[in-house]
């Protein structure tokens, strides 16, 4: 809506939007790079955890980018919309942590010894 | 009523007045429209015609039941029924029923505003949603899906070979309608708020509706993204969820579950906050303790991001992942019940007047009393393996969304029809409909608990013999409560065509809806009001100055 707005695009104005145009493809080609990467990485056996390790690094690299400076993040001083991103991290981090303690204590189906009955009745 | 003399009094002034109803014609001016009040009706059409459609669903399912060995249809049909019924329901019925029909027609108006925050994304959000329900209804025409709501991996990624990625993608564009119309309303409820509207002079409805909308932004994308993964899994096999290509189906009841719990509450929340404006309206006191129920809503959205787990207590989930889900899920129970204690206590010497729409809301604090307490014999992990997937958690949740959200949907639909129309509707036939859905509602789903309890699995087209005396009974409750629904039907479309007008404020209510003319001017205030008062201060001054009542 406020894009076309005629009224007095200044000199500065259309300048910072030329160095605009240019981080986003810089970025977008970053983004292409670091998807590249991950495709040839994923040709390459690192050993054991080692592969999703990368490969998560890189997406979150990859996130980060676009969450900075895509979705304009990086010069965010508004108060509000501070809290509003540290919000929406916090609620995808209680899905990853939460899920991932399941997945980590999936297997421990007996309690320690000490804790059953046998341990304090012999 | 003194019908006569209003008629009298109001022809000339009525016949002439311009408001949002008459002040444009034609098909365009309502499909291009950007006011909320009428974005308010494109939502009451579109979601009333997906309730008769997963309604239908429902009487095809309850035909079945009434024999053992299935009336009606085949299993593979019954399949796809309950998936329609569900899946219509929450998602194009129950999710955005209260929100996009009371929420769009009633936040400018209760917190002094002209319109929504972004009129434009409003209408966006109707198309989205359009396209999303034609999307489905594609799907049911085109050989319909017969995974359950629920969409559950293995089944709905390898095994079934129903239209898995039609509904897929509906429900995942039903996601994005949500998220557009939770953020016009937070934006609208920050930024757009009368002179002297402070957030505590907030009706509590704006309270749930504001907590409402965060989960719908906080849970909406999670589902979204599950459907995607889903769909990119059964079309380029990709392994995210099925074993055999290196996935876990756990990881998807994960990702499905929170965004459902949360949804659960996306479709109380706003009822809750519709019961407390009845509560207050038709006993003619404040709220009791106010902040705690409005702060309640927000302890029960952060809490219902905390529990998804217990919906999966028997999937193969860690046995300590269980312990917490089920603390958690406990936990929700103390800001339910401080909503209901606060509601009886307002009761409590209050002068109760029982219109419909306070039936509606005492109908409401009684079932859903039951369906949170029978929620705690679920959330128990020993009790829940007994029970998971029986009768017994479909006549709970049954509480909760017919008993809870329907009820609190009914109640706020006639408690504002007249501010909506302009018309009032025959109080003595929306007694009685009242009370059929009630005794309907419980005749249907209260046998259910039982056959849960004696074991009868959910989802099944057939059932052991013994079970068809209770099934006869929760067959016979539905048609009762059909005819309860069917009621309204008629005469709120009687209404508008024949009622008497209902004039600004026929309950005698607080709240700034009630001071500007019914149907409401286009831009709702002749003049913006200045708040001076608190919410629900009877038996004070007027709440407002400064307001040009009709
Ligand atoms: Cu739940």
């Amino acid at each position: 809506m406020t894009q076309e707005a005629p009224s007095s695009p200044s000199a500065t104005a259309g300048f910072a939007h030329i160095e605009r145009k240019r981080l986003y493809i810089a970025i977008w080609i970053t983004l292409l790079c670091l998807t590249a990467l991950t495709t040839a990485v994923a040709y390459v056996d690192l050993g054991g955890a080692w592969n999703t390790v990368v490969a998560l690094l890189i997406a979150v690299g990859k996130a980060s980018i676009v969450v900075l400076f895509f979705m304009h993040v990086r010069h965010v001083i508004e108060r509000m919309i501070r809290v509003v991103i540290v919000a929406a991290i916090f609620f995808l981090a209680l899905l990853i942590i939460i899920t991932v303690a399941d997945i980590a204590t999936r297997g421990m189906l007996s309690s320690p010894h000490w804790l059953t009955p046998s341990f304090f009745l012999w | 009523m003194g019908t006569g003399n209003s008629i009298a009094l109001s022809k000339p002034g009525e016949e002439y007045r311009v408001h949002y109803l008459n002040a444009k014609y034609g098909i365009k001016s309502w499909l291009l429209t950007t006011d909320h009040k009428r974005i308010a009706w494109l939502y009451f059409i579109s979601t009333s015609f997906f309730f008769v459609i997963g309604g239908l669903a429902a009487t095809f399912m309850r035909l079945n039941l009434v024999s053992p060995q299935g009336a009606l249809v085949q299993p593979a049909t019954y399949n796809k029924l309950f998936t329609m019924h569900g899946t219509i329901m929450i998602f194009f019925f129950l999710a955005p029923a209260v929100p996009t029909v009371l929420g769009n027609f009633l936040i400018p108006m209760m917190i002094g505003a002209r319109d929504v925050a972004f009129p434009k994304l409003n209408l966006l959000s109707w198309y989205i949603f359009i396209t999303a329900g034609a999307t489905f209804l594609w799907c049911a025409i085109s050989g319909g899906v017969a995974t359950g709501w629920t969409f559950y991996t293995p089944l709905s990624s390898t095994y079934t070979n129903t239209h898995v990625i039609s509904a897929a993608m509906a429900v995942f564009i039903s996601g994005f309608s949500s998220i557009l119309t939770g953020l016009n309303f937070i934006v609208t409820i920050h930024k757009m708020r009368a002179p002297g509207m402070t957030w505590f002079r907030l009706p509590l409805f704006i309270w749930a509706l504001y907590a409402t909308s965060i989960i719908f932004i906080l849970a909406m994308p999670v589902i979204a993204i599950t459907m995607a993964l889903l769909v990119v899994e059964r079309i380029f096999h990709v392994g995210i969820f099925d074993p055999a290509l290196g996935g876990d189906p756990v990881l998807f009841q994960h990702l499905f579950w929170f965004f459902g719990h949360p949804e659960v509450y996306i479709l109380i929340l706003p009822s809750l906050g519709v019961i407390s404006e009845l509560i207050a309206a038709f006993s003619r006191r404040r709220v009791f303790g106010y902040e705690f129920v409005a702060f309640s809503s927000f302890a029960i959205a952060f809490i219902s991001f905390l529990v998804w787990g217990h919906h999966m207590f028997v999937s193969g989930q860690s046995i300590y992942a269980g312990i917490f889900f089920s603390a958690m899920t406990m936990a929700v129970a103390i800001p339910s019940a401080v909503k209901v204690f606060n509601w009886i206590a307002t009761l409590y010497k209050g002068s109760v007047a029982l219109d419909a729409p306070m039936l509606y809301a005492l109908g409401f604090i009684g079932l859903f009393t039951i369906g949170g307490l029978t929620g705690l014999y679920l959330a128990s992990t020993g009790l829940d393996i007994f029970l998971h997937d029986t009768y017994f958690v479909v006549a709970h949740f049954h509480y909760i969304m017919v008993g809870g959200a329907i009820m609190g949907y009914m109640g706020g639909l006639h408690y504002w029809w007249p501010k909506m129309t302009g018309k009032r509707y025959p109080e003595h036939w929306a007694r009685v409909a009242a009370l059929i859905i009630f005794i309907g509602f419980n005749l249907t789903f209260g046998p259910q608990f039982i056959l849960g309890v004696e074991g009868m699995p959910r989802r099944y087209a057939t059932y052991p013999p013994k079970f068809q005396f209770l099934n006869i009974m929760s067959s016979a409750g539905a048609s009762i409560l059909a005819v309860g629904y069917l009621l309204p039907a008629i005469y709120l479309l009687w209404s508008i065509k024949y009622g008497p007008a209902a004039g600004p404020n026929p309950w005698g209510a607080k709240g700034l809806e009630w001071t500007t003319a019914s149907p409401p001017p286009v831009h709702n205030f002749d003049v913006i009001p200045i708040v001076t008062e608190e919410a629900y201060a009877y038996g004070h001054e007027p709440a407002v100055v400064g307001s040009a009542a009709s």
